[in-house]
């Protein structure tokens, strides 16, 4: 007991410091970065042949090549290419123009950082809402009719998009939902401002936010929003679970082959960022505040990220799916791989085949990889939340390394013992209770918790389900802040908090039983 | 009164016949001790009697009840077994090794086992390690309390199985004195066992095991001091043995003389002996026998006991002593030299001449 105590609290005393220093390296970072192209951009055609940052999944990587003769360079976060940008990893960053805009105006480098605005007629990017249902894609564009006559489209562009600095004031209209005619499944992704974030008192907000919430007054709807990653849209709504999908979506020849549009809801700009370290970049409309330094790096970062906005309260949220998939997982993943350890030591080959196949099956997929299958083919007809899908996919994961675990433990039990149990007339089931049973679980505890750990840290990929754990909730957040290191680092603050936490619980609550017998 | 009776027992694995045909009663009170070499089945035996490798034919009786799968628990509880590697439960403590079967099987109170487990302990000399856990002692007492443990059941016969094989010397004779002590206390005890002192000293018969079953039975006198069969001789007076068969005048004389060299050797025996061994070899078949008699074949026996050599040739025909018939007096005078004794025999149509170095 003191010792396992003892044990925790010296890997926290030695976790946190860590942590500590980490953030005051990467604070330090931010100011310190040595100032390395000398280049300077004019216009779009002196990115021939340059490497250009894209976001995947959105259409800037096909005008990179075609348009700009660059060379696209992936990245996933704009928050991090921005990063990447100022370590000179790409020599610019091509993104949406509007979003663009806010992203410099709202660092605190800005006056670093400047735009290359890519000329309408050279390339922009219309947008459309996809849907499987030609119903749907009807009736929308019929809206898109009205909304564009009476001008009130035009007014949301002005508002969401091309107001610079108002988006933090940006308010949405207070449009009301009757919802007469049942409800709207709508997927997005909500990392994307100003088109589709999560704003004050974390509610939805953005141009496509406010364009749906007028479709639906229009059709006397009510709307259920599910926000994901953006490569998550297309497969979401192949597979009905949402009616549409409304984000940056760019209506390509390609795209129609597998999904319908409705027509452009916006003809998308495009700008290329650009880093100018000697910093008079025109861009910048709001004046940066100075550079932190040290522990006021982290109260900036606090306020900004946690504080602003009740973004504790996401976190908090977050950190509760996390829990609740990994514990759910955790207790079924245990029974079921009971069930499974149970046929992996039957003396019929059939059955210990069976189980054996199932185990490499698991082990042999990645865990993403397994999460998409489970969540768009095996219950693509069933409508069930995806937490459940995420709870399922888990369980099967922990089943597998469960049964694993269990088995090799119940193995490892000296045989001798097993014979002496027997020969006293134990029956081979109280052989079992009495002597293999309790070794077993003393010699697989190890392995089982660090097993829930480390399910804990793999349920971070629950995004790509559209679920918004803790993992999802920072990159919110961070396509909020653009702030690239304090939510990245605090997620992982938290993370190494519960997983220490539980961890601790686990072997108190072990320990507690053991005292008893 | 015969507690524990045996008829027609076999044990095979697979095609394999470890034990065939096997008939013996064990009487209450007794100690059998059961010897012989390795891989002959002893454990095998023993395992066969609590059913822990069930026997593939014949039958087991304990108590007048004929064993079967189903009533085998019930008759387990009334006969114990203490193991080569002990087998105490690793994740309990001493005390609880102890109380644990009565308990959960006899359904006796916790304090009841208890009282009767602290006594045991006594008796072995572990009372002060109730406590301790099975990975916390030495070999002699994890096997002392394998022993208080079975004794907690309250066996009417106790199966041992190799218990003091695993141990290093200085621990064997504690076991040792518990078991010895055990067997005054008039316990029946069948103990399959590799110290010879014990089994001549405290068993009331020994089965000698060999060839699938129990090759010769006695009282530790008649096993040890007069051993009846052949096999029985070689494991009790620990001989070893070396033979070579010539097909004729013109053998392999070579590999004959490094075969017997090799096999001295391994038995560490003196450059002085093998060349004495070698030189009587070489008379006795090379200038004596196989000229004369053809085939024959040689067979050096060394005794690990008394250090004695004994080497003899066979060979067929009409009984003919070679050693007196032969003209080759130089030959038979080297001879008469190296040995002490020279002996003839005619034995089922085969000519025996035997010489004791």
């Amino acid at each position: 007991m003191e010792s396992i105590s003892k044990m925790m609290l010296r890997r926290l005393l030695i976790a946190i410091p860590l942590i500590i220093v980490l953030f005051a390296a990467c604070s330090s970072d931010l100011e310190n970065i040595p100032p390395d192209n000398e280049h300077t951009y004019a216009d779009h055609t002196d990115f021939a042949g340059k490497r250009i940052g894209v976001i995947t999944g959105m259409i800037t990587d096909y005008a990179t090549e075609k348009y700009i003769r660059g060379i696209p360079i992936y990245h996933t976060e704009r928050a991090a290419g921005i990063e990447d940008l100022k370590k000179g990893g790409v020599d610019g960053f091509m993104m949406s123009l509007p979003t663009a805009r806010i992203l410099t105006a709202g660092r605190p480098d800005a006056e670093k950082l400047q735009i290359i605005e890519v000329p309408a007629n050279i390339f922009n990017a219309p947008m459309g809402i996809i849907s499987v249902n030609p119903d749907i894609i009807e009736r929308f564009n019929v809206f898109l009719g009205i909304v564009r006559a009476d001008g009130t489209l035009k007014d949301m562009q002005e508002r969401w998009l091309f107001d610079r600095i108002s988006y933090s004031y940006a308010l949405m209209p207070d449009i009301p939902l009757t919802g007469e005619n049942g409800v709207l499944k709508v997927a997005t992704d909500a990392t994307h401002i100003p088109f589709a974030y999560i704003g004050g008192s974390n509610k939805l907000k953005g141009y496509c936010i406010e364009l749906t919430l007028r479709f639906a007054a229009h059709e006397g709807l009510e709307v259920k929003f599910t926000s994901m990653d953006f490569s998550g849209l297309i497969p979401y709504t192949i597979s009905q679970k949402a009616d549409f999908a409304i984000a940056n979506i760019s209506i390509t020849e390609e795209r129609k082959r597998s999904v319908l549009f409705t027509e452009s809801i916006f003809d998308e700009p495009f700008g290329i960022i650009v880093y100018n370290p000697t910093g008079d970049g025109s861009a910048a409309q709001v004046k940066a505040k100075t550079a932190y330094p040290g522990l006021n790096w982290i109260k900036t970062g606090v306020e900004r990220n946690l504080i602003a906005e009740n973004r504790w309260k996401m976190i908090l949220d977050g950190l509760g799916v996390t829990m609740f998939i990994s514990i759910a997982a955790q207790i079924i993943g245990t029974l079921w791989g009971c069930f499974i350890c149970f046929m992996l030591l039957r003396k019929n080959k059939f059955v210990r085949c069976l189980a054996g196949l199932y185990c490499g099956l698991i082990h042999g997929i990645p865990v993403v990889v397994l999460l998409m299958i489970t969540y768009y083919i095996i219950f693509a007809g069933v409508n069930i939340s995806s937490i459940f899908v995420a709870i399922a996919a888990f369980t099967m994961i922990t089943g597998a390394t469960v049964s694993q675990c269990f088995k090799n433990a119940i193995v490892s039990v000296n045989p001798v013992e097993i014979d002496t149990a027997r020969s006293m007339g134990f029956s081979s089931f109280g052989a079992f209770m009495t002597v293999t049973l309790p070794q077993a679980v003393q010699r697989a505890l190890p392995a089982y918790t660090s097993g829930f750990v480390k399910l804990v840290k793999a349920t971070s990929i629950v995004g790509f389900i559209a679920i918004q754990d803790l993992t999802r909730v920072g990159s919110i957040i961070r396509s909020r802040t653009f702030d690239a290191y304090f939510p990245l680092l605090f997620v992982a603050l938290v993370y190494i908090i519960v997983t220490a936490v539980c961890v601790r619980l686990f072997k108190l609550i072990v320990f507690k039983n053991n005292l008893k017998k | 009164m015969s507690m524990i009776s045996i008829k027609n027992l076999e044990k095979r694995f697979g095609d394999t016949v470890i034990l065939k045909d096997i008939n013996t009663e064990v009487n209450k009170g007794e100690v059998i001790s059961i010897i012989g070499s390795s891989g002959m089945g002893k454990s095998t035996f023993l395992r066969a009697i609590n059913f822990l490798d069930a026997p593939t034919g014949g039958e087991v009786f304990f108590d007048g009840i004929k064993l079967t799968s189903k009533n085998i628990d019930s008759v387990r509880r009334r006969m114990g077994m203490v193991f080569q590697n002990f087998g105490l439960f690793s994740h309990l403590n001493v005390m609880a090794n102890l109380t644990v079967g009565p308990v959960k099987l006899l359904k006796k109170t916790g304090e009841e086992a208890e009282k009767k487990a602290a006594e045991l302990l006594k008796t072995v000399g572990l009372s002060e390690r109730a406590h301790y856990f099975p990975r916390q002692l030495s070999g002699g007492q994890k096997q002392r309390a394998a022993i208080a443990r079975c004794l907690a059941m309250s066996p009417e016969v106790i199966l041992f199985d190799e218990p003091t094989s695993a141990l290093n010397p200085t621990m064997v004779s504690e076991v040792m004195a518990v078991m010895r002590n055990l067997a005054k206390s008039g316990m029946t005890m069948l103990v399959v066992t590799h110290e010879m002192d014990f089994a001549r000293e405290v068993s009331n018969r020994v089965f000698y095991m060999d060839e699938g079953g129990i090759y010769e039975e006695g009282a530790p006198e008649e096993i040890f001091e007069a051993p009846k069969r052949e096999k029985t001789k070689a494991f009790i007076y620990r001989i070893r043995t070396f033979t070579y068969s010539i097909p004729g005048v013109n053998f392999d004389y070579p590999e004959m003389l490094s075969g017997m060299e090799n096999f001295c050797f391994h038995h560490a025996i003196e450059r002085k002996i093998i060349n004495k061994l070698q030189l009587s070899a070489e008379e006795l078949v090379l200038n004596l026998i196989a000229p004369n008699y053809g085939a024959c074949s040689l067979n050096l026996n060394f005794s690990e006991k008394s250090g004695a050599f004994e080497l003899s040739v066979s060979y067929g025909g009409e009984s003919s002593n070679a050693v007196e018939m032969s003209e080759d007096e130089l030959a038979v005078s080297l001879l008469r030299n190296s040995a002490k004794t020279i002996r003839h025999e005619y034995l089922g149509g085969k000519n025996i001449i035997t010489l004791t170095l």
